[in-house]
């Protein structure tokens, strides 16, 4: 096939079809925008197969199984287990506590609030963390000693003990700071706690990168060249950091999803009435001896869609870093020739 | 390099100076409660309130509080709530476990995150790349609350091979220190292994292709000289970033979780008993002594990195 | 009797006496095998979930700790070591006899019993209870609120300068007065309790938790680290002059005691189950709180039961609970049966404010589980706000019980913020006035000590509402309703008083400020070598360490 410079074929068509390519990664786009889906039908089957909303109790409720009565919670305090269509599809997967709450709806409801504040914590931490990086980076100096000693702050600051108070003290009488207000229940509050404290994590490997690219020849030429500083950092340098952002954003997302199951566990995260696939683990623990899937369910969950995006974000970085996947190729003849198989990238 | 050390020394002192700030505005500012009232229990009277308010100084202005504060921090005098012991007794005496937990977990974790990045690298898009990239994955996304009891029942109870936790001293038996350790080594490590394999691996494809790398390959090197001397050595160096902020975040007792379900007495342990309490001194206290160790490994990695690479380290001085 | 029959009477009688002395053998007997004649010795290792407030007798204000000290620290009276209603009883402690009451019910008069010593040696004077008061004050002790009655305390907590006039001390003849400004039928229960425990004159005036006091009772603290744990040997003084000083007290089987803070409820079931540790002080975990009871009930567990209530409050000075048919939809709206289930059966469902096992106790339902019912008089109540804000604590299951009462009152129409509060905070944020929207929310109550006063007084009397530290969540203020408290408080609980007491219970509730709804179960777990039925359980101090024997 004749080979054309990237640059006049439209570099975006051509990632897409190199992503294309690569099949796993495809396959586990697909598992990943089944669970978007799986999440977002909460509505549709709570309303129309469960018959019961994500907080709704039943604890000394009976459902009709196979024309037999069973308790929703026995008085001992164990939920039921799964039903799956035993009972015309209530409590798919059973009860989620002594509060008798339906399970799967709530497994459904949780995960919006775990993928909401795992991304946007993920994407705030992340565009910090770039500006930081590269101002940090590209200006060295006291520039970078400010934002390194404020980063190192971030970092030395006992990361749950002041996620805690903050969630504690703000759950209380919320935030208001004159210009925007939050209640005590608002999402935002673990969502910008752990994009402050996961920042530092980002922010120190970029500033890294950019220290050492600005080295590079091309960042001498533009700036020979006449171009500012903010072109410089905007247009030179980030393009070629996109490989470590977006690998380091898809593992972001797991990282924020199990910061707020700890914040959570601690009672610091996701308030009630809200719940996440966090919450439900911290419920699930306590209950693990009685009724492990309550644990495991929503576990398994945070690990299936870890395991997507992570798939999903290498095969991004190699379809979009024609040299990274260069030096998959590379990587691979090398291998040939060591006498092990070739086969899909991951 | 003597001015290096100098100014990190500084900014480590400056970082202190704003830990204890920070700490002190959530704790005594944010949630707008006086502690006296807690300390004052059910049946207060309001006499009761401002008795206590006087012995420990609430009444006094913030700053002022804040200034005492830090003078006690000092002089070893602060003192926590309930009970009514210094501070820095319960660190020090936390400080065996939870050096014990971290560095036993950090070797474990370097060593195999390392390994296993190494050869998935190595083999890179083979059968050994994809099972070592999965068990990375899993890895790090199951949390330490789920992995930790599970682990517990599995072993603990269900097999009865392993302790169901505390911490038993070197001193006082060697082999019961490490068992206690194991389950609570392998929780805190697993999590670490896969993110530490997966950005080894991530370096290590970027850095075999670069052009100084060829030029090794074409200079005759074996392959196996090329990826140790150049590969290798290039692609740990953010990899020493991260071992370095993880490893001092460990030390200063994050590992909070894990201390707390396997009944670890160590400083995470104290940290949420504090927290629990709601209780400004013990927080105070692991706050400045966990920033410490996270200053000062970040200023460790620093010199490593600095020495790692030299652009780093002439670029530095160039521009200062 | 037959002449022949009164020898052979005194050789069968002689011979019965003499093989009963041969049984009950001395000391560090191996099990002689009779029932309440376990081994002799041992150490109990016991664990605790948290370390307790303090192990100061003066300021310990909790369960924990109470129950670490109980048989350490002996005040002039003291509990019957009895099980149930019967530990409610005031019996002579380190004080010959129950106080003479005098004056009105203003003096109180009692005598110390000569030769008792401390574990270190000195000898017990009467001036030392004086002391006592004085230092627990000094250390603004939780519990001093307890006797600022007494003539002058209230002077001395504001200057801390004494002695405190209203209490006289003979140390010659061991003759202590209190004399109190105003009567008050409490002053005895409160004599009781380990805040006014004698110490030496010499101890210091700050928290000894890391190194307690020395101790009058049969056992004393020997080695104490904050936050980890502590232990306990026999108190030499005990068997030399204490013990023979209160014989009706018990010595105690056990030769010594640990106690290890474990953190973790799970790891404290295995370590019983697995003979580990021999004890735990908190009650399991409800999520094997089912599995203990099948398995083990009769054998090494028993329940206990509490003298608590657990409660919902609503602000009575507020809309919508301003309303009287709103807080009595409330109650119709809430079934026992659902919380006796989210408690996994460790509550017991009560509509009253007294429980059982208080003196003035009596059952009655007022408000039948109604949510139909409810829903029409919210109806037709009619509220004008119908935003509230319900609080609980993030401790399980309150939290769940909360979240129950959240969704009860969603049900009922409400719009509901809910906001959990860490366990720790959660009183001091709800008793603070300028905490908004204090709509309705959780509570519980454990007596101090077993008089009705105590839960009337601080919980639903109208003074007892204060800007900071309030307990009255429910902000009762009714005229009528704290004439009857402040009258019935000052005067000795006798069958009168009781009665009165039942009337007042009904009276409030008809009042509807909160929807009780339990009592709390504890629990007694102990491993397989320990007999569990000469564990006693005390309804105010918990267990008794003078009670544990191996088997």
């Amino acid at each position: 096939m004749p080979t054309e410079p990237s640059a006049e074929r439209g570099p975006w068509s051509l990632a897409l079809r190199r992503f294309l390519r690569n099949r796993l990664a495809v396959a586990f786009l697909g598992v990943f925008l089944l669970i978007v889906v799986f999440v977002l039908a909460a509505p549709l089957w709570a309303d129309h197969v469960a018959h019961t909303g994500p907080n709704e109790e039943h604890t000394v409720e009976q459902i009709t199984v196979d024309g037999e009565q069973k308790d929703v919670v026995t008085p001992e305090g164990k939920p039921i287990g799964p039903q799956w269509f035993g009972a015309d599809g209530k409590f798919f997967l059973g009860a989620d506590s002594r509060l008798g709450r339906d399970e799967m709806v709530r497994l459904m409801y949780g995960g919006r609030t775990s993928l909401l504040v795992g991304i946007t914590a993920a994407l705030l931490a992340t565009i910090l963390a770039i500006v930081l990086g590269l101002l940090a980076g590209y200006f060295r100096g006291w520039v970078d000693s400010l934002i390194a000693r404020t980063l190192d702050t971030i970092w030395s600051l006992p990361v749950f003990l002041i996620g805690l108070s903050f969630g504690i003290a703000l759950a209380v009488g919320g935030l208001d700071l004159g210009f925007v207000e939050l209640s005590g229940g608002s999402l935002w509050i673990p969502i910008l706690i752990i994009s402050i404290f996961t920042v530092p994590y980002i922010a120190r490997p970029i500033r890294g990168e950019v220290l050492a690219l600005s080295e590079k020849e091309f960042v001498e030429a533009a700036i020979a060249q006449g171009a500012s500083p903010g072109r410089v950092m905007f247009t030179e340098i980030l393009p070629n950091l996109a490989s470590t952002v977006i690998v380091f954003f898809t593992l972001m997302i797991a990282n924020s999803m199990l910061f707020e199951a700890g914040l959570s566990f601690l009672g610091a995260g996701v308030q009630p009435p809200n719940s996440s696939w966090g919450t439900m683990i911290t419920v699930g623990v306590e209950l693990l001896r009685i009724q492990p899937l309550l644990a495991i369910l929503p576990g398994a969950m945070i690990m299936l869609t870890v395991l997507a995006l992570n798939i999903v974000g290498d095969g991004l970085r190699d379809a979009l870093d024609p040299r990274g996947k260069a030096r998959m190729d590379a990587a691979l003849q090398f291998e040939a020739q060591a006498g092990a198989g070739g086969g899909a990238a991951i | 390099m003597v001015r290096f050390v100098a100014r990190r020394l500084v900014g480590m002192i400056t970082v202190l100076f704003a830990v204890s700030l920070i700490v002190f505005v959530v704790f005594m500012v944010l949630p707008k409660q006086n502690p006296a009232q807690s300390l004052a229990g059910k049946n207060a009277t309001p006499l009761l309130v401002k008795s206590i308010e006087e012995e420990w100084g609430f009444d006094e202005s913030l700053p002022q509080q804040y200034l005492t504060m830090m003078e006690r921090v000092f002089t070893g005098e602060l003192i926590q709530y309930e009970p009514r012991i210094p501070v820095s007794d319960r660190v020090i005496e936390g400080i065996p476990a939870t050096f014990s937990l971290t560095i036993g977990a950090a070797a474990i974790w370097l060593f195999f995150g390392l390994l296993l990045g190494y050869l998935s690298a190595v083999r890179a898009g083979g059968w050994l790349d994809r099972i070592l990239t999965g068990v990375s994955i899993a890895g790090i996304s199951i949390p330490v609350f789920l992995l930790a009891p599970v682990l517990i029942y599995v072993f603990a109870n269900k097999l009865e091979i392993l302790p169901n936790g505390q911490y038993v001293p070197f001193s006082e038996d060697p082999t019961e220190w490490l068992k206690h350790l194991i389950l609570p080594w392998i929780t805190l490590a697993v999590l670490s292994i896969g993110f530490y394999s997966r950005v080894l691996r991530s370096n290590m494809l970027d850095v075999m292709n670069e052009d100084y790398v060829r030029t090794a390959r074409a200079k005759g090197l074996s392959e196996r000289q090329v990826m140790t001397r150049h590969v290798l050595r290039n692609s740990l160096i953010p990899v020493i970033t991260l071992f370095g902020l993880d490893f001092g975040a460990t030390i200063a007792g994050t590992a909070i979780i894990t201390e707390v379900i396997f009944s670890i007495d160590g400083i995470g342990n104290y940290a949420a008993e504090g927290v629990g309490k709601f209780e400004l001194p013990p927080i105070m206290g692991v706050a400045l002594y966990g920033a410490f160790f996270v200053v000062l490994l970040n200023t460790i990695v620093d010199v490593v990195y600095a020495y790692l690479d030299p652009r780093v380290r002439l670029g530095e001085t160039a521009s200062s | 009797m037959k002449k022949l029959g009164a020898p052979i009477a005194v050789l069968v009688l002689a011979a019965v006496a003499a093989l009963g002395l041969a049984s009950c053998g001395g000391g560090s007997d191996s099990t002689s095998g009779d029932s309440g004649g376990g081994q002799k010795g041992g150490t109990l290792n016991g664990t605790y979930g948290s370390f307790p407030d303090y192990l100061d007798p003066a300021i310990s204000y909790t369960a924990e700790g109470w129950t670490a000290m109980a048989d350490v620290y002996i005040p002039l009276l003291t509990y019957k070591h009895a099980n149930g209603e019967e530990g409610s009883e005031v019996v002579p402690g380190l004080a010959e006899d129950l106080p003479k009451i005098t004056n009105g019910g203003k003096t109180y008069t009692l005598k110390l019993r000569p030769g008792l010593k401390y574990s270190d040696g000195t000898p017990v004077k009467a001036s030392d209870f004086r002391f006592a008061v004085e230092r627990m004050i000094q250390l603004n002790s939780g519990g001093s609120p307890f006797y600022l009655t007494i003539e002058g305390a209230e002077d001395f907590a504001k200057t801390k300068k004494g002695p405190i006039p209203g209490i006289k001390t003979n140390d010659k003849t061991g003759e202590i007065v209190v004399n109190l400004e105003g009567p008050r039928g409490t002053f005895t229960n409160e004599l009781g309790l380990m805040f006014v425990a004698p110490l030496p004159p010499d101890t210091p005036v700050e928290d000894l938790s890391a190194n307690p006091p020395p101790a009058t009772g049969p056992y004393m603290i020997t080695k104490s680290q904050p936050g980890k744990g502590w232990e306990y040997e026999r108190n030499p003084y005990w068997a030399k002059a204490n013990g023979k000083a209160m014989p009706d007290y018990p010595e105690g089987v056990i030769d010594s005691a640990k106690m290890t803070v474990i953190r973790n409820p799970e790891s404290q079931v295995d370590d019983i189950e697995q003979g580990t540790y021999q004890w735990m002080q908190n009650p399991p975990p409800s999520s094997r709180y089912a599995e203990v009871k099948e398995k083990y009930e009769g054998t090494q567990y028993r329940p206990e039961s509490t003298v608590s209530t657990y409660y919902f409050w609503m602000n009575t000075q507020k809309p919508p609970f301003d309303d009287l048919k709103v807080r009595q939809a409330v109650n119709h709206a809430i079934d026992a049966k659902a919380l006796e289930r989210i408690y996994a059966g460790q509550i017991t469902a009560t509509q009253q404010i007294l429980p059982p096992g208080m003196p003035g106790y009596e059952k009655f339902e007022l408000y039948p589980y109604d949510l139909d019912k409810a829903k029409q008089m919210i109806k037709e109540a009619n509220p004008s706000d119908m935003d509230i804000t319900v609080w609980t604590d993030t401790e399980s299951p309150n939290n769940e019980g909360g979240e129950y009462l959240n969704e009860v009152l969603k049900d009922l129409g409400f719009n509901t913020t809910f906001k959990i509060l860490n366990a720790d905070n959660y009183f001091t944020v709800i008793g603070n006035a300028t905490t908004p929207d204090l709509d309705a929310g959780w509570s519980d109550w454990f007596q101090d000590y077993p008089h009705p006063n105590d839960f009337f007084q601080p919980l639903l009397a109208g003074e007892s509402i204060l800007p900071t530290n309030n307990g009255n969540f429910a902000k009762l203020d009714d005229p009528a309703i704290n004439q009857k408290i402040n009258e019935l408080g000052a005067e000795q609980l006798g069958p009168e008083q009781e009665e009165a007491y039942k009337e007042l219970d009904k009276e409030i509730m008809e009042l509807a400020p909160w929807a009780p709804y339990g009592t709390r179960t504890l629990s007694t777990f102990v491993s397989d070598e320990i007999d569990l039925d000469s564990v006693i359980f005390n309804p105010t101090f918990g267990h008794y360490l003078t009670s544990f024997e191996f088997k």
